[in-house]
Order: structure tokens, then sequence, then C-alpha cells
């Protein structure tokens, strides 16, 4: 790994790291992971290779785990070493939950083996929300030359990323009977936690702005947190109207609206402008 | 060593951007993936001869099946981080070699995919075999290409570690 000198060298200058856009590639990959493999769990019954459904999960996983480690290493070199580790981690734990895939592909009508996979690949993508969310935050306040003291928005945002991915957990284990009490109480907790910590990034967004610390305010953040809470709502609202009528499109439509909860966040924690640097380009 | 000397034996190297440091490291991550080959090819020979020896066909859930191919995603994976790592640090050879070998991999893939898809047995038809050997064939031409790879980091260092260069 590089020392500090040369990490500081090689990451400094804003604009040029290109660890920030691959970091911006995986989280995307993670969101196309996510919809695919939702829409292959409610729409495929008779699961196999071949199918254009699972096909497009597999190549959206595969491109996931490869920038997961590609970003892993990258950040090596850098000397980010939490970024790095981190990556690694959900690199490993992403590699084995995919095999547990090809295991369903071989007994796809085995009941134990459905849940493990759903689970195992909902852990997975639910570890990957505030890895990717972290690794975005830390490599883009390096490339803006920021002070990387965790500010109260970005752990908030950490924290939101966390529930909201203990949510998906809970919601993929109500598909299993002998859990189904308990993870729907746990779904609905959390997913309350989560509209909960999405608001208090808002409001913290928005106090940043006032008094003696107007010049750390980022007007994008503000935005980005209230359309995650906008999103976050909309999802609260499709489980509902999923509960009271069993109509599986509502529960698509929520699981894609908490892909969008996760995109508002993490381009929230990324926010690519401060008030400053609008300031300075309006003069 | 002379500074005009050390610029002597600098002229020509392609030695990159990365530093020694970084470069140690993307010549462990060249031996890991040499690690993985191995389990590719034991993995891959285990089945070839135990399994699909006979008239037997493999599944995509049998174990050793699921081993190989865990052991190719993390081929893959390592090869392209060697490759991107050979475009974004200006080791242009690196680069090629590795890409080269990226290439052999994605089309040795399909391969092994048209071997599950057309049965997975020797005897499952002309087609599963023509899929087979496009797998072993393109496996081994991206072991070579990686080894090239792996020989440019490795002159990288000994040119950096010579010229007393971090």
């Amino acid at each position: 790994m590089l020392g500090p000198l040369q990490h500081k060298a090689a990451t400094s200058t804003p604009g040029t790291n290109p660890l920030l856009y691959l970091i911006y590639l995986q989280a995307i990959s993670l969101a196309f992971t996510y919809v695919a493999g939702i829409w292959v769990a409610i729409t495929v019954h008779n699961i196999s290779f071949n199918l254009p459904e699972v096909l497009e999960h597999g190549l959206a996983s595969s491109v996931f785990v490869l920038l997961t480690g590609l970003v892993g290493f990258i950040a090596a070199l850098q000397g980010q070493r939490k970024v790095s580790i981190y990556n690694f981690v959900l690199f490993l734990i992403t590699v084995l939950t995919g095999s547990t895939g090809f295991a369903l592909l071989g007994n796809p009508t085995d009941a134990t083996q459905i849940a493990i996979t759903n689970l195992s690949m909902m852990a997975s993508v639910a570890i990957g929300m505030p890895i990717t969310g972290f690794s975005l935050a830390k490599v883009s306040s390096i490339s803006r030359g920021i002070a990387q003291d965790l500010s109260p928005v970005a752990f908030m945002t950490y924290i939101a990323l966390g529930a909201l991915s203990l949510t998906i957990i809970a919601g993929a284990a109500v598909a299993s009977t002998p859990l189904y009490a308990f993870a729907v109480v746990t779904h609905v907790g959390f997913a309350a936690l989560t509209v909960a910590l999405v608001l208090g990034v808002l409001v913290v967004s928005i106090l940043e702005g006032s008094g003696a610390s107007a010049s750390n305010w980022e007007p994008q953040r503000v935005a980005y947190s209230l359309l995650g809470l906008a999103s976050v709502s909309v999802a609260g609202g499709d489980g509902v109207i999923y509960l009271t009528s069993g109509d599986l499109s509502y529960l698509v439509v929520m699981a894609e609206v908490a892909v969008l909860v996760y995109a508002f966040l993490m381009i929230a924690i990324g926010a690519p402008y401060r008030w400053g640097t609008l300031a300075r380009r309006r003069r | 060593m002379e500074e005009a000397q050390k610029d002597a034996t600098l002229k020509g190297e392609e030695v990159g951007n990365l530093g020694l440091i970084g470069l140690r490291l993307t010549l462990r991550l060249c031996y890991a993936n040499f690690i993985v080959y191995l389990v590719l090819y034991v993995t891959g020979m285990y089945i070839n001869i135990y399994i699909t020896g006979g008239v037997n066909t493999i599944g995509i859930s049998d174990l050793s099946n699921m081993i190989h191919m865990v052991a190719a995603i993390l081929n893959f994976v390592f090869t392209f981080i060697v490759m991107v790592v050979g475009f974004l640090y200006a080791m242009r050879k690196v680069a090629m070699f590795s890409l080269g070998a990226v290439v052999c991999l994605i089309v040795g893939t399909l391969g092994g995919i048209v071997f599950l898809e057309t049965g997975g047995g020797r005897l499952s038809g002309a087609l599963t075999l023509a899929g087979g050997w496009i797998m072993s064939i393109l496996f081994m031409l991206a072991l070579f290409l990686s080894y090239y790879a792996t020989i440019k980091v490795m002159r990288a260092i000994k040119v950096l570690e010579a010229t007393n260069r971090t």
C-alpha cells in the first residue's frame, strides 16, 4: 500500500480519482442486481439458468462482484485501508452467496434451498448498501480535498442505509413460512426506523445551512434526502397496499422504489458540490 | 548508481506510475490468480475424468462444478483487476496481455455454459464437446497471457529496485 504522502498525492486532485466512478458503477450494479433478483423471486416459478430473467440477474451480480473486487484492490493501491477491507469482505460474501444461487438452479423446487438462497442473497445486497455508501462518502471527501471527519449527516446516512438493509433482509424472510410472523414485524419495524432516519438526514442537512456552519451547507444533499424521504414513503405505502390487496405487482414496485431510496441516499452522501463551490462558480 | 545510469536503465522499460509498493501488491494478486488457475484446472480435470469420463453428465449444482465455477469467478475478477491496474497506471503490456486473458475467459465461460446447457456429458453430442474444447483451449491461452502480464509486473519491480526508485 502507498504511504500517507503518496496516497494524498494520488487522491487529492478533485475530479481525477477513477475510484469514485467505479464506486458509482458498483452502486448502480448493486441496484440492478437487487431489482432483477426481486423480479426473478416474484415472477419466475420454474427457475432455470437459461431464462432471460435469471441471466439478467446473473449478469448484473457478476458485474457487481467484479466491481467490488476492483474497488477493493484500487483502494488498497491508494492506501485507503478501511474502504479496501470492507470491499474485500463484501467481495467474499457476494461470491459465497452467488454459489447458493448455483445450488438453487440445481434444486429449484427445494423449499429449504429457496429460503437459503433468498436470505443469503438479500443479506449480500443488504451488506453491500452501507459499504458502498461508506466507500463513496470516504473517497468523494478525499477527492474533493475536504476534511474526513464524520459529519452528523454522514453518520445518520450510514445508519439509514444500515436500517434499509435490515428492512430488506427481513422482507426476504417474509417468504419463509416458519419465519413469517417474526419477519413481518421486523420488516415493518425497520422500515419505520428507515423513514425516521431519512427524515433525520433531511432535517440535519437543512440545519447545516443555519448558523455558523453555513459554509458546509450542501443544497443537493437537502434535495436528494427529500427525494429519499418521498421514495421511502411510497415504498411503505406500496407495502401496505400489498398487505391489503395481495397484488404481487405492488411488492415488485415496493422493492424497486426501495432501490430509489438507496440511490438518493448514495447521491446525498457523495453530493458532488458544496455551497462554497457553487458560490464561486456563480461569481 | 549515477542518475544518468539510472535513466539509461529505465529507458525503454515499462514501469508505469504505480510505484514499488503498489507493484508488489499487484504481483501478489497475480500469484493468487495462479493458485486460482490451479484450482480451476484441478477441479476441471476432476470433472472431466471422474464425472463426465463415462456416460455421466454434470449438473450446475454438483459440488465439484460449484467449486469450479466459484474458482472461475475469482479467476476472472483477479485477471480483470490486473488489466484495469495496467490501464490506470500506464503499463500498456500488462493491460493488453490481461485484456487478452479476460477475452479468453469470457469466451471460455460461454463454452462452459454451452457444455452445461447442451447436456453436460461426453456423449451429449458434438455441440457439448465443442463447448468443452473451447473452454479448455481458451483457459490455457488465458493462463499463458496472465503469465506474460505477471512477467511484466515482475520486470517493472526489478527495474525500480535496481534504480532505487519507489
